[in-house]
């Protein structure tokens, strides 16, 4: 027995360090057995002990001596008194607080006027009021008609027993102007505010939708489909991206405040009565919290500071809820609600609902990170990742099954249980191999030829990333690297002479950066929502964003940036891309809409051209003698167009999820045009007759971005697995990869000159790497 | 003018919609006994500070939606410590002006002890910081074997010597110093934690 080195050091008296770390049982078993000795017999450590225990509060433990008189002896008159205080609860707040009239009581609806119409039960301003739809903590509902423009209405009228109560009528009136200043489908349009003249109420009137509420659908159903989780998550994500684009935090995001339409399946987001803008939030910062506490962030509920990552946040906690039958933080009282939120993990989705994939429970569980800089960072990116998926999930309306889809689906699953059970490397290999190969084999089952080629890759590279699994982020760093403070990079751009990069961001930001030497040349506020595109001329003087705020800009930065014309789109902007020539610029839309540009005449602000695909436009591009466009599409398919005659040359059908990248190679003699999709597949076709010529099958991740070499015989890929990932075009075999990013890559460009690629992602970071 | 805060805390507001006992129940079971603690330790009879506790928490409840919070008046606890003063100071002096047999005169002396600010005083801070120490016990006493809590209740609460406590649970003294150390380091954590949540109510 080790007995020499215990007697040596009990005499020495231990650091304050190995104290502390007696105290929270982190010494290792010999040190802890000789350091709990020497305290017992050294009277000065003894008291050293209990400083490190309290933190130095010598107060601290003060207390505990009277702990059995913290409570009053058994036959004192308290407890009588404190079972009385208990009542006092319905006692006293169901009758004193609001005077004679209870709360809870009957509705009075003594404010309505009026009316003479048959049908209807009252009059507020113009508004016939047909009935009581609900009523809220703020107010009463009223579904009434707008009799100048025979529609029907929402009237939200403040509960008259608030009417004196001016924090009250600042909150009501502050829901208005929140919600009035955010036009977006899932968000409840707000048409005006008034005040009845007789009185004195204020009221809202607003989109009458009819359906219910999330809360009152899990009522009935208890649990949602995935499809519908999803779907009502996209759309509600959607809804609140284009809030906080207007730098506007709901705050209480929650079933209750989440209607369904009933028949379109429509989300709306309602009751921004605690929404804020940003800048007022520190006004709130206090000790005070507002919010429902079972959806509430951890920061939220103790009253920290708030940012649009916490109506993530609850967003998250409704998916959960939506999914589980439960919520993610459940407590019998507030207390302990809050307390589980700050340090409990919830219970894993996939044991209370088997149905849940693990790519959903994943994102569900990033959106519930207790730390704000480990969610998804964004609305925009939430619903970016939710409709990705739900396209796979429907059936196609046109082209084959999405077995491909499926399949991933599965294959996910596996992975998930790979990483839960630690599998070694064995096992890592053997399942993706098998999925790879009936991926490949349902790729030809479903679009006919290059049998040889789809089989051939999908083995290969399947099982390169079984070992990138297992040996984590090495190879080669990026030879320049940006770090943003502006959130998630979606896209970049680089001059010709690739030492000025530009790049789009999550904030709505255009940073332009001189590489060498490392220089931020410029931080735009280009736009109000994330810029999707950025697209630099070759002589780095002109630039195009495209945002989510349907504006496309053209500026000159050839000194400060400085914009040259505005283009308002009518809706927000996916893509965009300017021809090799500088006048003409192409733009894709949420609304399926592809639009050319002439940008040499300042004056007109029209599209010269429109062709109609479907869909979500996530990319375009003109081929490099500028006489087609490829526009990709959320709806699986690719349209060639004649730029000259505006003709659609031919629609190229194949991929079973939505196409998010394309790029056209290079080399003219080749011309190819390469589109990825959420498939986790590039596939390859010939520009002049559309003809199929390869598909890569990149891993099991979606891809969000493509881009060809100058001399056509590299790709690039990049996706939701984070890595960035070089091909033989000829081969379609993997040449090397690139694993230094910190999160999904979203965007992925080789500079002009072809000697380097720019890749930029959810980390926030731009990377230069060298290519051989 | 700037929007004041609103919704006051979780548990304001929750006490606000009239129908939430179990939010009301958590709180007066913190708050009942430094309340009545408080009012025994300034001279009120057992019965006076039971109801005197009583008529608090009525206060509280009646006030409980229209509770208004201004930052700069300090914390929740600084608020009901100025509704429990006020409400002795007044038990007190309406006492004083009514003759009572055992001719109280002590009564104008405790009156006047009662200092005029809002700051909490530290009768009324101890009786809090009591009460924190009593429930966040109840919360962590699971998380340790009984050896250990033993330890730490018998030398830290009951005040016996460590050297007779590990006689007793048949430890060295050394560790019985470890585990009072160790349940302390916990507790501390623990009413930290407390304290966070009460002042998010």
């Amino acid at each position: 027995m080790p007995t020499i080195t215990a007697t040596n050091t009990s005499h020495e008296c231990p650091s304050n360090d190995d104290l502390q770390k007696l105290v929270r049982d982190r010494l290792p078993a010999h040190e802890n057995d000789e350091v709990t000795e020497h305290v017992g017999s050294c009277s000065g450590c003894q008291s050293r002990l209990e400083l490190v225990a309290t933190d130095g509060d010598v107060k601290f433990s003060g207390s505990f001596r009277s702990i059995l008189t913290a409570e009053p002896p058994k036959e004192s008159a308290y407890w009588k008194a404190i079972s009385r205080a208990e009542n006092l609860l319905d006692i006293t707040i169901g009758h004193e607080q609001n005077g004679s009239k209870p709360r809870s009581g009957e509705l009075k609806l003594d404010f309505l006027q009026p009316t003479n119409t048959p049908d209807r039960i009252g009059r507020i301003g113009a508004f016939e009021v047909v009935r009581v739809v609900g009523r809220g903590g703020m107010g009463v509902v009223l579904h009434a008609i707008d009799a100048s423009l025979q529609r029907d209405v929402a009237v939200k009228v403040l509960d008259p027993l608030l009417a004196n109560d001016e924090l009250a009528r600042q909150r009501f009136c502050r829901e208005a102007r929140a919600a009035a200043a955010v036009t977006h489908d899932n968000i409840v349009a707000v048409y005006q505010v008034n005040e009845d003249d007789r009185s004195g109420l204020p009221y809202m009137v607003m989109q009458l939708v009819n359906g219910e509420t999330l809360e009152e659908r899990l009522l009935r159903v208890k649990k949602l489909s995935v499809a519908e989780a999803v779907n009502f998550g996209m759309q509600a994500a959607a809804g609140l991206a284009s809030a906080h684009a207007a730098k506007l935090i709901h705050r209480d995001i929650k079933p209750a405040n989440i209607m369904i339409e009933s028949g379109t399946d429509k989300v709306v987001l309602t009751d921004f009565g605690l929404a804020r803008a940003a800048e007022d939030m520190k006004l709130t910062r206090t000790g005070f919290v507002a919010g429902t506490p079972l959806y509430m962030a951890p920061e939220q509920a103790r009253g920290d500071d708030v940012d649009h990552r916490s109506d993530l946040f609850s967003l998250g906690s409704v998916l959960y809820e939506s999914l589980a039958g439960q919520p993610p933080f459940a407590g019998k009282t507030p207390l302990a609600v809050l307390r589980r939120l700050s340090d409990e993990a919830h219970i894993p989705l996939h044991t209370l609902n088997p149905e849940v994939p693990a790519w959903l429970e994943d994102v569900i569980d990033r959106l519930l990170a207790k730390d704000p800089n480990k969610r998804i960072q964004s609305a925009a990116e939430l619903s970016e990742i939710l409709s990705a998926q739900y396209a796979c999930m429907q059936p196609a309306e046109h082209a084959v099954k999405s077995d491909v889809c499926m399949l991933s689906l599965t294959a996910a699953k596996f992975r998930a249980k790979r990483r839960s059970h630690q599998v070694r490397l064995a096992g890592l290999l053997a399942v993706p191999f098998l999925l790879g190969t009936v991926a490949g084999a349902a790729g030809f089952y479903a679009f006919g030829p290059t049998r040889e080629v789809t089989v051939e890759v999908a083995g290969p590279p399947v099982a390169q990333v079984a070992n990138a699994v297992a040996a984590g982020p090495t190879g080669p760093e990026a030879t320049a690297i940006y770090e943003s403070k502006s959130g998630a990079v979606w896209t970049v751009s680089a001059s010709k002479d690739s030492n000025r990069i530009a790049m789009g961001m999550e904030d709505g930001t255009v940073v332009l950066w001189q590489v060498n030497p490392n220089k931020t040349l410029e931080t735009i506020e280009a736009h109000s929502g994330p810029v999707w595109t950025v697209d630099l001329s070759a002589d780095g003087n002109t630039l195009v964003t495209a945002s989510d705020d349907g504006k496309i800009k053209i500026w000159d930065v050839s000194v400060k940036a400085v914009i040259k014309l505005e283009l308002d789109n009518e809706g927000s902007v996916k893509s965009a891309a300017l021809n090799a020539a500088g006048n003409m610029i192409v733009t894709g839309d949420r609304m399926g809409n592809v639009k050319i540009w002439d940008i040499r005449d300042l004056t007109v602000k029209k599209p010269t051209k429109i062709f109609k695909h479907a869909g979500v436009i996530n990319g375009v591009a003109f081929s490099p003698d500028d006489t087609t466009i490829a526009s990709i599409s959320s709806n699986k398919e690719t349209i060639l167009w004649e730029v000259a005659t505006g003709r659609e040359q031919v629609k190229l059908k194949g991929h079973s999820g939505p196409e998010y990248g394309v790029s056209f190679s290079r080399d003219e003699a080749v011309g190819l045009v390469a589109t990825a999709s959420w498939d986790h597949t590039v596939r390859i076709y010939k520009v002049n007759n559309g003809e199929f010529v390869r598909a890569i099958n990149t891993g099991d991740e979606g891809i969000w971005s493509v881009a060809f070499s100058c001399c056509g015989r590299i790709l690039a890929t990049a996706g939701q697995d984070g890595l960035i990932k070089l091909w033989d075009v000829e081969t379609g075999e993997e040449i090397e990869r690139f694993t230094r990013h910190k999160g999904t890559v979203h965007a992925v460009r080789f500079t002009p000159d072809g000697k380097s690629l720019v890749s930029g992602g959810r980390d926030g970071t731009v990377r230069i790497w060298k290519i051989k | 003018m700037a929007d004041a805060p609103i919704t006051r805390a979780t548990l304001i507001a929750r006490l606000g919609d009239g129908h939430d006992a179990e939010a009301w129940g958590e709180f007066i079971r913190l708050y009942g006994p430094v309340v009545y603690g408080f009012a025994r330790n300034r001279g009120l009879q057992d019965a006076d500070a039971a109801d005197l506790m009583q008529e608090v928490m009525r206060s509280v409840a009646r006030n409980a939606s229209k509770m208004r919070y201004d930052p700069a008046r300090g914390t929740f606890r600084g608020w009901l410590y100025t509704v429990t003063r006020n409400k002795i100071y007044n038990f007190l002096s309406s006492n004083r002006n009514r003759p009572r047999a055992s001719g109280d005169s002590g009564a104008q002396e405790r009156l006047d002890s009662i200092p005029d600010k809002g700051d909490p005083d530290e009768d009324w801070e101890l009786e809090y910081q009591r009460r924190l120490s009593a429930k966040a016990m109840d919360r962590v006493k699971t998380e340790f074997h009984k050896a250990t809590w033993d330890a730490f209740w018998k030398t830290a609460v009951e005040g016996l010597p460590a050297l007779e406590v590990g006689n007793e649970l048949k430890m060295s003294t050394g560790a019985v110093y470890v585990a009072k150390s160790r349940v302390i380091a916990r507790l501390r954590d623990e009413v930290k934690l407390i304290e966070s949540e009460t002042e998010s109510w």
